[in-house]
């Protein structure tokens, strides 16, 4: 295939490209779910394709193709050049790519098992163990259990020299109990909602889940839920797990802080952003206790990887440090917008059909300082949201509202009774001004997404969102009908 | 694009190459092309074709699908190699269907030749007219030109175009579509606007501009407005999350087979109020769309609610046998855990312009589009998102000015109960809705702009 990522190359450049890159990517996956008994999905899938990237007079081009001929590919790539000349019709000023070091090199996600060399009998088997064993009473409705592998081997090669090859690999999967009484469905799941969890890993994660005991366990508190006391309505401190903190820095400080959203070249779908570029080193987001940190270096990452899908060396650094905004998300393209002279390394792209756009990296909340224990001990009138359900945010990242699939309520330091429908709803500055303990290093979690959607033509992304529990004070939780 | 002729062929070959009791093959894919705007230029130009198989091999109750973009001899015969050792693992099950029966039938009512030639020049023309409306009223725009022929839609995903089954069936359809979108800014006033049609010639780019600048213009200065339930003026384009919703959580049919609906049991029953007739017509010359699913089974002219009565709901082959009624041609690839939904979908609406129904409130909110509508509980089938890209205070039948955007938690079953006046059918690229007036509308919190 360096062949014809190479062709692509010289032909993008031969019809006069100042700067070409081209990702050749080889995609596999396996997709196995069970449900009710029966399987929900078995699939096996496999595409590989090509996506050429071009600047020609300043403007981009991108063209891609599973046509792996090299007829194909040369009409691709004069195809990259002429959508790159219809760009500067419509153009400020020319794209100045940030300066990164064209390297040649390779790296692959660290595992132990390769989830591709593991028999499907066996990975079925024990889905429908599992899954069975979660139908423990008659209102369980429907049961589920599935894992997903996705294998990435990607190749980049770019005008400047660099040439790159990542093999990069995610493995997860999950359980999950629906219950119905007739008036009211609550749903359980584990290690995680939305499929499961997921981990730049091999098979050994399923090992490390332990589907199998949690069974029991994740039925009985979708049954529990359905006699469970709705989430009351008013201000109430919060105490979140690592599960809803994923999505609430994903949702809210990770999409806020890329820079292509703030400078508006999302605004049509996504949105825009609160962020905007005068608050860069001179705005309070949270509270002193709110550092939440980007780190594409991540072990077992989701967004972690060699470099991102323009050739630039995965980085570390602070969007939020001690409360204060830092840093953006950026590109080579938007590098310059900061202040910086390099991208951090965010551009990435769904795959070879698609352009790298930036995506939010690994990006977590630094564990603060308390125990879990000692923290519910110390909250008077609270409640313990556990598991994300539902979210919905606005178009600038300010207003949201979150559910989870389980709470508890808490009173003079201990959790009381259990409740359903638990919701919060705040604005983001508010919200993370209003924490006021984050949990130590011993309860800090990777969780991550595997579904962030972006982009038009869309993409899904993923990355990891790691936490440790942490209190927000009197924040407004319940739905008011 | 892959001919009929070419997916015979290939059909056949795969045919050939399974022993499995039943083989399906789907196909899909095509070209697509797209043009992004924002900040007044041009910030991506992309351009993609693929293709993809995918094989569903049944033996007896066992099912197992491969899915490739690899059409190879080589490729096509991994490729039933891998969906017979799933099914060979697969566990027996019950709700396992024989293959779709059917003769061939081919299709391209759905098809237009200039929209499957657009070049990268016309976007850029398109964009070009759309930033220079855009400067001559100090605003920023930013959205989408897109022409597009065959079935990758929005996040990539392929639907079939050709299905074709080891018994005989054979459908192969072609399809084109375009649309331009405009979000235009200025300050704190935002306006949005789109135009999606099957035909190219349909899109009129500098109309769909003004119309995204001239609602950010009547958006500018938005004020604080107290959260509460309100009477609501919803324009067609805000109805359009809430028709989703609906048919997601109460009329799909894996919701009512799994007793998850809280219509699985009213049907014959009144659910909403009379106004309001939902339905389905894959014939409606404004609804561009290949006439058969993912299974093959023919899309269905049917009602799902007519004069607030339930009547029906969205059915794939294997729903429909579960619930003993007949499939309705909206199902999805089999197997699947999301069930079916709506394909030509229309809520039948009023004679009155948006105009007369403002003109006919004497307090009230006008929203113009909805956000990140998301699920908050699915048997009361209450949801949440925000507004957008323009909200409005309405007084004595005018506009009186912007509000800031709100939250809403709102159950679907209250609001279709509460309409209170349809307004006139809006044709907006994939299905018909009209305005709506609705009463006690729950807006919870509002946001800063």
């Amino acid at each position: 295939m360096k062949d014809l990522a190479y062709r692509a190359l010289e032909t993008a450049r031969g019809r006069g490209a100042d700067y070409v890159d081209v990702r050749f990517v080889h995609n596999q996956t396996e997709d196995l779910l069970v449900k009710n008994g029966a399987l929900g999905s078995a699939e096996s899938f496999e595409t590989r394709g090509l996506g050429i990237r071009v600047l020609k007079d300043g403007a981009w081009g991108f063209a891609s193709t599973d046509r792996l001929d090299s007829a194909s590919i040369d009409r691709a790539a004069a195809t990259a050049v002429e959508v790159a000349k219809a760009s500067a019709r419509v153009m400020d000023e020319a794209v100045d790519l940030a300066a990164e070091p064209a390297v040649k090199g390779s790296w692959s996600t660290p595992y132990e098992i390769d989830p591709f060399t593991v028999s499907r009998e066996d990975k079925l088997e024990l889905l429908y163990r599992v899954e069975k064993g979660l139908h423990i009473d008659d209102k369980i409705k429907a049961g589920q259990a599935q894992m997903l592998f996705d294998r990435q081997k990607i190749l980049f090669v770019s005008s400047e020299g660099a040439e790159l090859e990542q093999d990069i690999l995610a493995s997860g999967g999950g359980i999950m109990a629906v219950a119905s009484d007739g008036n009211t469905i609550q749903r359980r799941s584990y290690p995680n909602s939305a499929g499961g969890m997921h981990l730049s890993a091999g098979y050994e994660v399923i090992g490390e889940y332990d589907l199998e005991g949690n069974v029991e366990r994740t039925a009985t508190e979708a049954l529990q839920l359905l006699s469970a006391d709705p989430c009351p309505v008013g201000e109430k401190d919060i105490i979140l797990d690592w599960s809803q903190l994923a999505l609430q820095i994903h949702e809210s400080c990770g999409h806020a802080s890329e820079l292509d959203r703030v400078l508006g070249m999302e605004a049509n779908f996504a949105g825009r952003s609160f962020l905007t570029t005068e608050k860069l080193g001179n705005f309070t987001y949270g509270s002193e206790h709110v550092n939440l940190v980007a780190d594409n270096t991540l072990d077992r990452g989701l967004a972690t990887r060699g470099w991102d899908d323009e050739g630039v060396a995965a980085q570390k650094w602070h969007v939020v440090e001690g409360g204060q905004f830092k840093a953006y998300l950026t590109s080579r393209e938007l590098a310059k917008v900061e202040g910086k002279d390099r991208s951090r390394g965010c551009n990435r792209a769904m795959g070879w059909n698609r352009i790298p756009i930036i995506r939010i990296p690994n990006l977590g909340l630094a564990a603060g300082t308390w125990d879990l224990d000692d923290l519910i001990a110390d909250t008077d009138d609270g409640i313990w949201m556990e598991t994300n359900r539902s979210w919905s945010i606005d178009q600038m990242r300010l207003n949201f509202q979150f559910s989870t699939e389980m709470a508890w309520e808490i009173k003079n330091g201990k959790k009381t009774r259990m409740l359903r429908g638990a919701t919060y709803q705040s604005r983001t500055p508010d919200f993370w001004g209003a924490c006021d303990a984050v949990c130590n290093e011993s309860w800090w979690r990777p969780f991550g997404v595997m579904n962030c959607g972006k982009g038009e033509p869309g993409q899904i992304a993923r990355m990891t969102h790691g936490s440790a529990p942490a209190r927000f004070r009197k924040i407004k939780v319940g739905v008011s009908e | 694009m892959i001919s009929e002729k070419e997916f015979k062929k290939i059909s056949e070959k795969v045919f050939e190459l399974s022993s499995a009791e039943e083989t399906e093959i789907t196909l899909g894919g095509g070209h697509e092309n797209l043009t992004r705007f924002g900040e007044n230029r041009i910030t991506q130009n992309v351009a993609e074709e693929r293709y993809e198989m995918r094989i569903r091999v049944r033996q007896g109750q066992r099912i197992g699908v491969a899915t490739s973009n690899d059409f190879s001899d080589a490729s096509l015969k991994h490729c039933v190699d891998e969906a017979m050792s799933i099914a060979k693992v697969a566990g027996e099950d019950a709700t396992v269907l024989p293959f779709v029966e059917g003769g061939s039938r081919s299709e391209d009512a759905a098809w237009d030749g200039p929209t499957a030639e657009v070049s990268a020049q016309t976007r850029a023309d398109w964009v070009a007219e759309a930033v220079d409306i855009a400067r001559s009223k100090d605003m920023e725009v930013g959205g989408i030109a897109l022409d597009r022929e065959g079935t990758i839609f929005d996040y990539g995903e392929i639907g079939p175009f050709g299905v074709a089954n080891s018994g005989g069936l054979f459908r192969y359809g072609k399809l084109t579509s375009s649309a331009f979108e405009v979000s235009a800014q200025k300050g704190e006033g935002a306006g949005r606007s789109r135009k999606s049609s099957g035909r190219v010639a349909e899109i009129d780019a500098a109309a769909v501009a003004r119309d995204a600048c001239e609602r950010a213009e009547a958006s500018l200065n938005p004020q604080d407005l107290d959260p509460g339930k309100y009477t609501v003026i919803f324009e067609a384009e805000a109805v359009t999350d809430l028709v989703f919703f609906m048919g997601y959580l109460g009329l799909n049919g894996l919701s009512v087979a799994e007793k998850r609906s809280p219509l699985a049991d009213k049907l014959g029953e009144k659910i909403f109020g009379e106004k309001i007739t939902f339905r389905e017509d894959p014939s409606h010359p404004d609804l561009n769309g290949l006439t058969f699913d993912s299974e093959g089974v023919d899309t269905r002219q049917m009602d799902l609610v007519r004069d607030g009565v339930l009547k029906g709901f969205y059915h794939d082959r294997r729903t429909a046998a579960i619930c003993g009624h007949e499939p309705t041609g909206h199902g999805l690839s089999q197997p699947n855990s999301w069930g079916a939904f709506a394909r030509f979908p229309i809520l039948d609406g009023g004679k009155a312009s948006l105009d007369e129904m403002i003109a006919g409130l004497d307090h009230g909110v006008l929203v113009t589009r909805l956000w990140y509508t998301n699920i908050v509980d699915p048997m009361r089938m209450i949801v949440t998102g925000m507004t957008r890209d323009g909200t409005f205070l309405i007084e004595n039948g005018k506009i009186k000015g912007s509000v800031k955007n709100f939250r809403f938690n709102q159950s679907l079953l209250d609001f279709f109960q509460n309409v209170e006046e349809l307004g006139q059918v809006q044709d907006l690229g994939g299905s018909l809705l009209p305005h709506l007036r609705v009463k006690d509308f729950n807006f919870s919190s509002s946001t800063d702009f």
